[in-house]
């Protein structure tokens, strides 16, 4: 059992793999709790494909493809605001303008000579590529934006579930949205090497998902979030070095798989929940002399 | 011409209160002064504006006209932590996963920024604000295992932790079984005598008729002020309802 745990990171190239693994599996599902609590898990899978087109621009102009990702992000949220009319749904508007920017960046990584790396790679990640200064580059990444979180942890609680009160006690609701997206933007970069764009969604959404059916409390479900996402990336890792699977897809499906399990495990919880309302309002009612049926 | 002590003496002046949506008014001309103290009950039909008076008057829309409290003149936009608007309850997501304690501290924002500690004095401030709301006990329950009563409790909390002397309370007693109306209903007079405004959105023309000593009747713009026997007669009702028989069914069953 040691072999097969230890065996999958004998080499340098693994290790590397395996700490930008957990980067990915701590910080995505982090940020992801505020994607999934402000409904915000299509926008996240649209920013992921959009970021194609800054990466690949970035690419072609030798500049950070981190900026090039947060600027690509940037510029979805502009689009998307520009575009945004009363008769379209916000759905509508994201789908046109994240197929906008995804086509772009397909057309430019596969027309120019000067990229060297392959689509694919950045589509479903290249996880044995990475170097020991990517790992530092996205470590810096993923600490400035666990600080973020930190730091606004209160004051995204309230404009997520308040937002007229969050803005009357001074809180700026619009600059808070802006943060989430440029988290989101992170991430998406952060996973780029690990998962790739494709997948990248499914760190962000699937084990804060998996950890809201686990609790009713915001702190425990960031912590469960963040140890469902470290658990599924060196799993899935491991998983993928043995099965000689894409390391990307690997790592998303046992994400997956502990959603399901999660999922099942909590029905019977979820079923006492309900039943427990349905008598709060029956006793309700029956105080207020109303009895069904009659 | 009011002296500056007569102006504080009267909490809130609304005058010439305008609201449009783009193209639409959604209210015009909405003058009232009211003083420190006072509970208010604010009817009209559904679209009447109650909501969009209250959202302008905490701020949180663009409008036309003057409000003031307490002499100072309030802006959109503005922090309006003085000022406390609760939501109607389908406005809020119930299966949010925060607890009792953590929405009563949301109120202490204005004295606690996001990236400080919470020191004893905020830890003070929700113990007093959940005792005098009756909730001290349900401080680690999440809200989504209060029952509609209970959650608008936790709403006051909150705004009494924010130290809010203006509560909007926008259709509080919707959906709310008859005991813990009867409860809140005398929680909004306590915390009236103790001095704060509170102004009461609701469709419960009897609640109104029995419990509150003045109403203020909406309908695009303010059609009646004053007393509830005053404000609920028959030509009242159908200026605001705009229809004889609501008029007469509201007074058969109000009365």
């Amino acid at each position: 059992m040691i072999d097969f745990l230890a065996d999958p990171f004998a080499s340098q190239f693994m290790k590397n793999a395996l700490a930008i693994a957990v980067i990915v599996g701590i910080l995505c599902p982090i940020v992801g709790v505020w994607v999934v609590l402000r409904r915000l898990a299509y926008l996240g899978d649209a920013m992921s494909h959009a970021s194609l087109s800054g990466v690949a621009i970035a690419y072609l102009v030798g500049a950070s493809i981190v900026a090039g990702a947060l600027v690509a992000g940037l510029v979805m949220g502009m689009l998307i605001a520009l575009l945004g009319a009363r008769k379209l749904a916000d759905d509508s508007v994201i789908g046109v303008v994240e197929t906008i920017l995804f086509a772009l960046g397909v057309i430019i990584i596969s027309r120019s000579s000067s990229i060297s790396v392959d689509l694919t790679h950045f589509l479903f990640g290249q996880i044995t590529t990475v170097t020991a200064s990517d790992v530092q580059l996205n470590a810096v990444l993923a600490v400035l934006a666990l600080a973020t979180v930190a730091i606004f942890f209160r004051d995204l609680i309230s404009a997520t579930f308040d937002p007229v009160h969050a803005r009357q006690v001074g809180i700026n609701v619009a600059l808070l949205r802006f943060i989430v997206l440029g988290l989101v933007s992170i991430c998406v970069v952060v996973s780029l090497q690990t998962v790739g764009l494709l997948m990248s969604v499914a760190m962000l959404v699937t084990p804060a998902a998996s950890a809201r059916l686990i609790t009713n409390r915001i702190g425990l479900m960031t912590t469960a979030s963040a140890l469902i996402g470290l658990g599924a990336a060196v799993v899935g890792l491991i998983l993928s070095y043995h099965l000689s699977t894409p390391p990307g897809a690997t790592i998303a499906l046992t994400a997956a798989t502990a959603f399901l399990g999660i999922f099942l495990l909590t029905i019977p919880s979820r079923n006492r929940a309900i039943t427990v309302t349905q008598e709060h309002r029956s006793r309700a009612a029956q105080r207020n002399g109303i009895s069904h049926g009659i | 011409m009011k002296t500056e002590a007569e102006v504080l003496d009267d909490a809130l002046i609304v005058e010439n209160l305008g609201v449009h949506y783009g193209q639409r008014q959604a209210i015009a001309n909405v003058a009232f002064v009211s003083g420190w103290g006072e509970l208010i009950a604010v009817i009209g039909p559904n679209g009447a504006g109650k909501s969009t008076m209250f959202k302008a008057i905490a701020g949180v829309v663009p409008f036309d006209g003057s409000i003031r409290l307490g002499g100072i003149e309030c802006h959109h936009g503005a922090e309006q932590a003085h000022i406390a608007y609760l939501p109607q309850q389908a406005d809020l997501d119930r299966s949010f996963p925060i607890n009792v304690g953590q929405l009563v501290l949301s109120g202490r924002r204005p004295f606690l920024p996001s990236w400080k500690r919470q020191r004893s004095a905020d830890h003070q401030a929700i113990d007093d604000a959940l005792a005098q709301v009756g909730l001290s006990d349900r401080r680690e329950d999440p809200i989504g295992s209060l029952s509609g009563g209970q959650l608008q409790r936790a709403l006051v909390a909150r705004a009494l932790a924010q130290e809010a002397e203006l509560l909007l309370l926008d259709e509080s007693l919707a959906g709310v079984d008859t005991p813990n109306t009867l409860d809140l209903l005398k929680l909004f007079q306590t915390l009236a005598d103790e001095g704060r405004t509170i102004l009461v959105a609701t469709h419960d023309l009897a609640i109104v008729r029995r419990h509150f000593s003045r109403c203020l009747a909406i309908n695009g713009t303010l059609i009646a002020d004053g007393d509830p026997a005053d404000v609920l007669d028959a030509d009242s009702l159908e200026s605001t309802f705009g229809s004889s028989e609501v008029a007469r069914y509201s007074v058969e069953e109000s009365a």
